[in-house]
């Protein structure tokens, strides 16, 4: 059974100018332990998807199972990063995590919330900024205390929206790097269901076993690629080879295709 | 060295020696008693802040401001002595209604523990209502605010109300009421009632849409999400009706005081006016500006430490 099911789901959303449709019959699966990436064009509803998935979105029509169960609203069996605003920036960067914790397993006491989050904190690179706050952190290192706190709630799904979108090009690789590490699982936290939202194709393609390109609007799954290189994949050497290569184009080609009509509403406004 | 004397060589110091060299002055005729060496120590003690201020303070626009207010004090002192005692000015010699500085400093050496009392009186006025009003009016502004549709109505109910002044409400606090404290009290947590609830809840509504988002997908509970989430998210706008609500409680509490209280800073004034004794009257003019200083200036600290997440 597929860990993540989703059928024949239509969403909208409401902004100034009205209801807008942002999803149309999108049906897909993640499985068990899969790392997924949906790609598409701002405007093409992936953010939509994943508000429905955490249960913050409610669809017009179809749904989303988890586990073979409706989603019917947020659960501490999913854990989710955003671009921007996944801490609080009135907690430090211990606290945060430890605020996870404390929602998504009951009974732990305050010292041992603290020293999980230490633990958590030490595995993306930032002992020693436990009593940060998100302000004094960069970009980077507040996205990595964002992930500490979602590994920390030790779900089985991670649902992240552009997590590494406002991070320079160097430390997104990096970061990259290290989600896939922490994918994986250790000792700590097994291993994850990963659906990864992006509009980098690239990021896309080194981190995920399949990838989905949603395209139009409203957005529909216009496509579906396997992408097979074996792990732990290394940047430089997978993109050398011709299979990446063409993947890659396939993907753009799709991508400019699907996304015309958008692109050219976006401009000519 | 070259630092030392460009920390020297400022306005302010010079008219601290101007305030030391117009004592030498003849005094004109005055029927208060002048007590210059009074003035002449405070002087000194403030001289003594501004050399401590000027070469302790290190970043250059901290101490360019304590400088600049030192010597603003400075010049005001001056101007003072002159225009008391030194100069003969038209109507005031006769009347005493402004008496030079050191008399007035020679009213805190001997009335200070009447003014310690009056101080305390009117603080614990000021406390008590503004304690209950922010701690009625943030709780259920977070209510309001988080509720959308009670919150809208609320909202234009709490803008007809508070746009009555509260002074309004003082000659019938004081007949309602069983003493003059209790309708102080009640007087300033009407005053500060509105301006809180107003803030909190326009601070509510203005919460960051992803904030909330992301406290959704850790399922908060709802008093969680009101108190560890909407809450800090929202105070650094509750705390600017909080300082509005403090300001107006002092405004408000020396009003009533001058006119029905039997202690407090206003009472103090008012009662010596009365007396025709403008010497402790000033004194007492002079004491509310600074025991509100000194509360505004610690409210600052606890909003600096209170939101010391913010950039």
């Amino acid at each position: 059974m597929s860990k993540i099911e989703v059928k024949n789901l239509c969403a909208e959303y409401e902004d100034k100018n009205g209801d807008f449709q942002a999803l149309k019959d999108v049906s897909f699966s993640v499985g068990d332990g899969e790392f997924l990436s949906v790609v598409g064009a701002s405007g093409c509803g992936k953010t939509t998807l994943l508000g429905v998935l955490q249960g913050i979105i409610t669809p017009s029509s179809g749904s989303a199972f988890i586990d073979g169960l409706p989603i019917t609203g947020p659960g501490t069996d999913r854990a989710a990063v955003f671009q921007h605003y996944s801490l609080f920036p009135w907690m430090t960067a211990r606290d945060n995590v430890a605020f996870g914790i404390k929602q998504a397993k009951k009974g732990l006491s305050k010292r041992e919330r603290h020293e999980l989050a230490h633990v958590f904190l030490k595995k993306v690179g930032l002992s020693g900024f436990g009593h940060k706050y998100p302000f004094q952190l960069s970009g980077g290192m507040q996205q990595r205390a964002a992930i500490a706190r979602a590994l920390a709630m030790d779900t089985d799904i991670l649902l992240m929206d552009e997590p590494f979108g406002a991070i320079d090009a160097k430390n997104r690789s990096n970061m990259q790097e290290l989600l896939l590490s922490l994918w994986e699982g250790d000792g700590d936290t097994k291993k994850k269901t990963v659906l990864f939202v992006t509009h980098d194709i690239d990021e896309a393609i080194y981190l995920s076993d399949r990838v989905i390109m949603l395209g139009g609007s409203p957005g529909r799954v216009a496509a579906e690629f396997p992408v097979r290189f074996p792990r732990p994949r290394i940047h430089s050497t997978i993109r050398k080879t011709g299979e990446y290569g063409s993947l890659r184009n396939k993907l753009m080609a799709l991508f400019y295709e699907e996304n015309n009509g958008l692109a050219e509403e976006e401009y000519t406004i | 060295m070259k630092q030392a004397a460009k920390r020297l060589f400022i306005i302010p110091n010079a008219l601290f020696i101007i305030l030391l060299l117009i004592q030498l002055l003849p005094d004109k005729p005055y029927r208060v008693a002048d007590y210059p060496q009074y003035t002449v120590a405070l002087a000194l003690a403030l001289e003594a802040l501004l050399l401590a201020g000027s070469f302790l303070l290190k970043k250059d626009g901290a101490r360019h401001v304590f400088t600049d207010v030192m010597g603003v004090v400075f010049a005001f002192l001056i101007f003072w002595v002159l225009a008391t005692i030194k100069l003969d000015l038209p109507g005031n010699a006769k009347q005493a209604v402004f008496p030079p500085p050191g008399a007035v400093l020679q009213k805190y050496t001997v009335d200070y523990a009447q003014t310690l009392v009056n101080i305390r009186d009117s603080l614990v006025l000021i406390f008590r209502g503004y304690l209950i009003a922010v701690a009625l009016a943030i709780p259920l502004g977070l209510f309001l605010g988080w509720n959308a549709r009670v919150g809208a109505a609320a909202g234009y109910i709490s803008k007809f109300l508070g746009s009555i002044s509260p002074i309004v409400y003082i000659p019938y606090a004081i007949v309602l009421l069983p003493t003059f404290r209790a309708a102080s009290v009640f007087v300033i947590v009407v005053a500060s009632f509105w301006p809180t609830l107003a803030s909190t809840m326009s601070g509510v509504l203005n919460v960051e849409k992803r904030i909330v988002d992301s406290a959704k997908t850790l399922c908060v509970g709802r008093l969680t999400m009101l108190f560890r989430i909407i809450l800090p998210a929202s105070l650094p706008e509750i705390f600017i009706g909080c300082n509005q609500g403090l300001t107006i409680s002092f405004i408000l509490l020396v009003s009533a005081e001058m006119i029905g209280a039997r202690s407090g800073l206003g009472y103090y004034v008012n009662n010596y006016a009365n007396f025709g004794n403008y010497t402790n009257a000033l004194a007492g003019v002079i004491m509310i500006g600074i025991t509100v200083t000194a509360i505004t200036f610690l409210f600052n600290l606890l909003r600096r430490f209170l939101l010391r997440w913010k950039q």
